[in-house]
């Protein structure tokens, strides 16, 4: 037992005093006898053969010196226990959606934190913990600290995210703080499912606990969904829904699909135990806006029992073409005259270089032969010409390169065939910067090459389609500009359907010049996004299901859905074994306990003792 | 007003005891039993040589007419015993379940003294009380017969508990003021800070056949208390603060059982008879049951 407070003992000079008065302030009854000639020889013979009889021998006062032993002892904080002194402790709280799962009326998360209180309130004096919450990511909520207060603050922000799960990140944390200390130990409080661990180094070794919270495996729930294009020409979309039943009985689950808060329509589906099955919703062909499919009846986990997609117009496409040449206006016109949704506009490079792009802002901006002409923030297709792209080295001309291979997976050549019979005059020998990725490589060097740097996207072509290749006649042209300016705005990415999952950051795409855009949560928090600097602007805090809306620093505000989605976390069943790499840690149900203050036991044993006292007292009086 | 000592019940009963004495002493008046002393009574005792002065009468002629000399007769004189009732009345003998019949243990050992002379004066012998306290406090001077029953009685009666014991000095006032041998009962719970040993040599040394009663009251010979106490002495106000645990009263008990003890030693080594009685015994049994068994009364 060690004590956290010493100076409480100071207590204990209440016992004298408490001596002193029972001596002083004795209540006797009195009583008349005869003589006394006997009893004062036995009191006589009693201190003589004890000379502290009459001390041991009062039970009254032993009992007032136990119960002010008792509170002295309460006012020292005592600390009993099996645990080591100076222990260093790690305790990771799982705040994944599956944390939010109530069971008995009671979410584990709520569990998660009774036992990470039972961990701190288990420190004694020289332990230290750390606090770190995890979810699809971790966050070091309290450093080490031997301040039990600070824990338990750090503790009272804890609340479950609807995200995954993975502790990696949370486990290497608090392996790298408790690196060298004494007694290390990590208490993990999760439900179990906690993803692939990393492998612990023998350096940074010490005990993993899992403590297991959560009872309940039964789940339905919608793990995905997409929005699939028509089958029919002119028909809508679909919306397909995964449902997975996480139960061993077969379950019939009914789906609810809305779109903007009018039910469109309910479908019945049987899911085997274990198994999964799937809903398809047609949608009007006009319909725009929140598409929102939930099972009917709910159950202990209720992140999982919606999902959301924003159904959107098809996108239309600014772009700006900047050339001089007729042939390359011809060719690179026709190209863009194949895509849906594209406005073409026009323009000269002097009235480019002069002016910018002017209104409106394109999405992109085809640059043909454009020599010298600087890259300014936004998306280019450049063919052919020379450009003073930082980090970008022309090493100077190449003629008849042999063309070796293409990226067919790239979204920008994809689709391409019969590029290695395009004939090709001259082409500029580019070294590309790290960043660039090329997707056309001939053996003198890369051809066709997509560049992205802060908030420049551009796709290269090192030679003039138009006058120093026949590739301009080719179908695959076409193709390829089409491809390009799609990934060069983002078409591809703005499906009729947008959403995405939870934890999962959101891309920004602000207007030039923006220093900042603001996101407004599922909550309705608002959130301001800087933008400026390199990188790509995003936005991470996306930890709960539901519908983000950019609100500003864009174009125009717009919506994302979120959905957990995740079929790892949908599976709510407690994971009794935490699989380290090498060995198997078996789950215990509650924190091991440690040195634990055990000021109120003291203070309610006093309290009995004063109790037994006042019953002793008042049965001898009678 | 208090309760009469006896009712005639019990008085009835006592006419058929009578105090026995083992041993014979000189008594001044004729009584009821037999005397060292030769004297008038018809039972021949013995012969002996005429001597100048001798009262004629008591020549045995007989024998004058056969052997020629002047034989004396001698007959048996029958005398009265000398009983002495000692009662202690200190204020200590005050102590009593007051609630009982037998109340105090003056008053018990009142009526014990009341009894037996009651008992001696029924027997014509000689009866005198006297009451000790730090000195010889009263006396009730020789009372002989019936007639002086209820005098006696009335002594009794009178008799409170009051001041301090000192047995020393109220026995050796008492043995020098009476001389006579005789039959001496002793009535006192002995519990004198002085001790009783020179008291009780003191009578001894007038060749008396001594009886020592000593009265305890049960809460004495058995204390039942318990808890934080401070016991007041009833004869000295001092005072003492005990703690009543089993381990006090096992003390208690061994130095009660020590001072019994040492009394009972001290009488028999001396030819005494020790009594111990505690006031829960009714006067009765002790009467026809004890000391019957020791031998007082017949």
């Amino acid at each position: 037992m060690s004590l956290l407070v010493p100076l409480g003992l100071l207590g204990l000079l209440a016992v004298p005093a408490v001596v002193l008065l029972y001596f002083l302030k004795l209540r006797r009854r009195e009583m008349t006898v005869g003589s006394t000639l006997l009893w004062r020889r036995s009191v006589h013979d009693l201190r003589v053969n004890t000379p502290f009889q009459r001390l041991r021998k009062s039970l009254l006062l032993l009992l007032q010196c136990l119960v002010i032993g008792l509170i002295a002892l309460a006012l020292a904080r005592p600390l009993v226990g099996l645990g080591e002194a100076g222990r260093c402790v790690a305790i990771l709280v799982d705040v994944s959606a599956s944390m939010a799962v109530v069971e008995r009326g009671v979410p584990r998360i709520a569990r998660a934190k009774a036992a990470a209180e039972e961990a701190i309130a288990g420190l004694g004096r020289g332990d230290e913990a750390m606090l770190l919450a995890f979810g699809s990511r971790a966050e070091v909520l309290q450093s080490l600290t031997g301040t039990a207060p600070l824990l338990r603050d750090a503790l009272g922000r804890v609340q479950a995210r609807e995200t995954g799960t993975d502790a990696r990140e949370a486990l290497s944390i608090a392996l790298s703080a408790l690196k060298g200390r004494e007694n290390p130990e990590v208490i993990l409080i999760s439900d179990g499912a906690v993803g692939p661990l990393p492998e612990i180094p023998p350096e940074a070794e010490a005990p993993v606990r899992l403590v297991l919270v959560g009872e309940e495996r039964r789940n339905v729930g919608l793990t995905g969904i997409e929005v699939r294009a028509p089958p029919d020409p002119g028909a809508g979309p679909e919306v397909f829904v995964r449902v997975q039943n996480y139960g061993p009985e077969a379950v019939s689950a009914v789906v609810e699909c809305r779109i903007a808060g009018t039910l469109l329509d309910a479908r019945s589906v049987a899911v085997a135990p274990d198994g999964e099955a799937s809903a398809v919703f047609p949608v009007p062909a006009a319909a725009v806006g929140l598409v929102e499919c939930r099972l009917a009846a709910g159950d202990s986990f209720a992140t999982d029992d919606a999902v959301r997609t924003l159904l959107r117009p098809p996108p239309e496409t600014q772009v700006l073409l900047v050339s001089a040449g007729k042939h390359a206006l011809l060719g690179a016109e026709r190209a863009l005259a194949l895509m849906a949704q594209t406005v073409v506009r026009r323009m000269s490079p002097e009235a480019y270089a002069a002016g910018g792009p002017g209104d409106p802002v394109p999405d992109v901006v085809v640059l043909d032969g454009c020599s010298g002409t600087d890259l300014r923030e936004g998306a280019f297709l450049v063919l052919g010409g020379s450009l003073p792209f930082p980090g970008l080295e022309d090493e100077g001309e190449v003629t008849f390169p042999t063309l070796l291979d293409w990226n067919r997976t790239h979204p920008v050549a994809r689709f391409l065939s019969g590029l290695s019979t395009v004939q090709i005059a001259k082409a500029r020998k580019w070294k590309l910067p790290e960043e660039a990725h090329v997707l056309v490589e001939a053996e003198e060097g890369p051809l066709v090459a997509t560049l992205a740097r802060g908030r420049t996207r551009a796709v290269l072509v090192s030679f003039d389609p138009f006058d120093q290749s026949d590739w301009v006649l080719r179908s695959s042209f076409p193709l390829f500009v089409a491809n390009a300016v799609e990934w060069l705005s983002g078409a591809g990415e703005r499906s009729r359907g947008e959403h995405q999952r939870t934890a999962e950051p959101l891309l920004l795409r602000p207007l030039p010049g923006v220093s900042e855009c603001v996101v407004r949560d599922p909550g309705g928090t608002l959130h301001a996004v800087p933008v400026g600097g390199g990188g790509l602007p995003l936005f991470a805090g996306t930890e709960r299901a539901g519908i983000y809306e950019v609100v500003s620093g864009e174009r125009e505000p717009r919506s994302v859905a979120a959905n957990l989605c995740d079929p790892a976390e949908s599976a709510i069943a407690p994971v009794e074994k935490l699989k380290l790499p090498g060995k198997e840690v078996a789950a215990i149900r509650a924190v091991p306990e440690g040195r634990r203050e055990v000021w109120r036991q003291a203070i309610l044993l006093a309290f009995l003792l004063l109790l037994l006292e006042w019953y002793i007292y008042h049965r001898r009086s009678m | 007003m208090p309760a009469p000592l006896f009712d005639s019940d019990f008085m009835k009963s006592l006419e058929q005891l009578t105090l026995v004495s083992k041993k014979l002493f000189a008594g001044r008046m004729k009584g009821e039993r037999r005397s060292k002393s030769r004297g008038m009574s018809v039972e021949f005792a013995d012969y002996r040589d005429y001597a100048l002065g001798d009262d004629p009468r008591f020549i045995d002629w007989n024998v004058y007419g056969r052997l020629d000399r002047l034989f004396l007769k001698l007959f048996v004189e029958e005398e009265d015993l000398s009983v002495s009732l000692l009662l202690d009345a200190s204020a200590s003998m005050g102590f009593g379940d007051g609630s009982a019949a037998t109340g105090t243990k003056l008053r018990y050992a009142a009526r014990v003294a009341g009894a037996l002379g009651y008992i001696a004066l029924a027997n014509l012998d000689r009866v005198t009380v006297g009451v000790l306290g730090e000195g010889l406090e009263g006396l009730l001077p020789s009372a002989r017969g019936r007639r002086d029953v209820f005098r006696l009685f009335r002594f009794l009666e009178a008799v409170e508990p009051k001041g301090k014991t000192d047995l020393k000095n109220a026995c050796r006032a008492y043995a020098v003021r009476h001389r006579r041998r005789g039959l001496v009962v002793l009535l006192s719970d002995f519990m004198d800070p002085g001790g009783y040993e020179e008291a009780l040599r003191a009578l001894l040394s007038r060749r008396v056949e001594l009886v020592c009663l000593q009265v305890l009251a049960p809460d004495e010979a058995n204390p039942t208390v318990v808890g934080d106490m401070r016991l007041k002495d009833s004869e000295t106000e001092d005072h003492q603060d005990v703690t009543m645990s089993a381990d006090l009263r096992a003390a208690y008990g061994r130095n009660l059982a020590a001072l019994t003890g040492g009394l009972r030693s001290f009488c028999l080594e001396r030819g005494a008879i020790p009594i111990l009685v505690t006031t829960d015994q009714p006067v009765e049994a002790l009467l026809h049951q004890t000391l019957r068994s020791v031998g007082l009364l017949a």
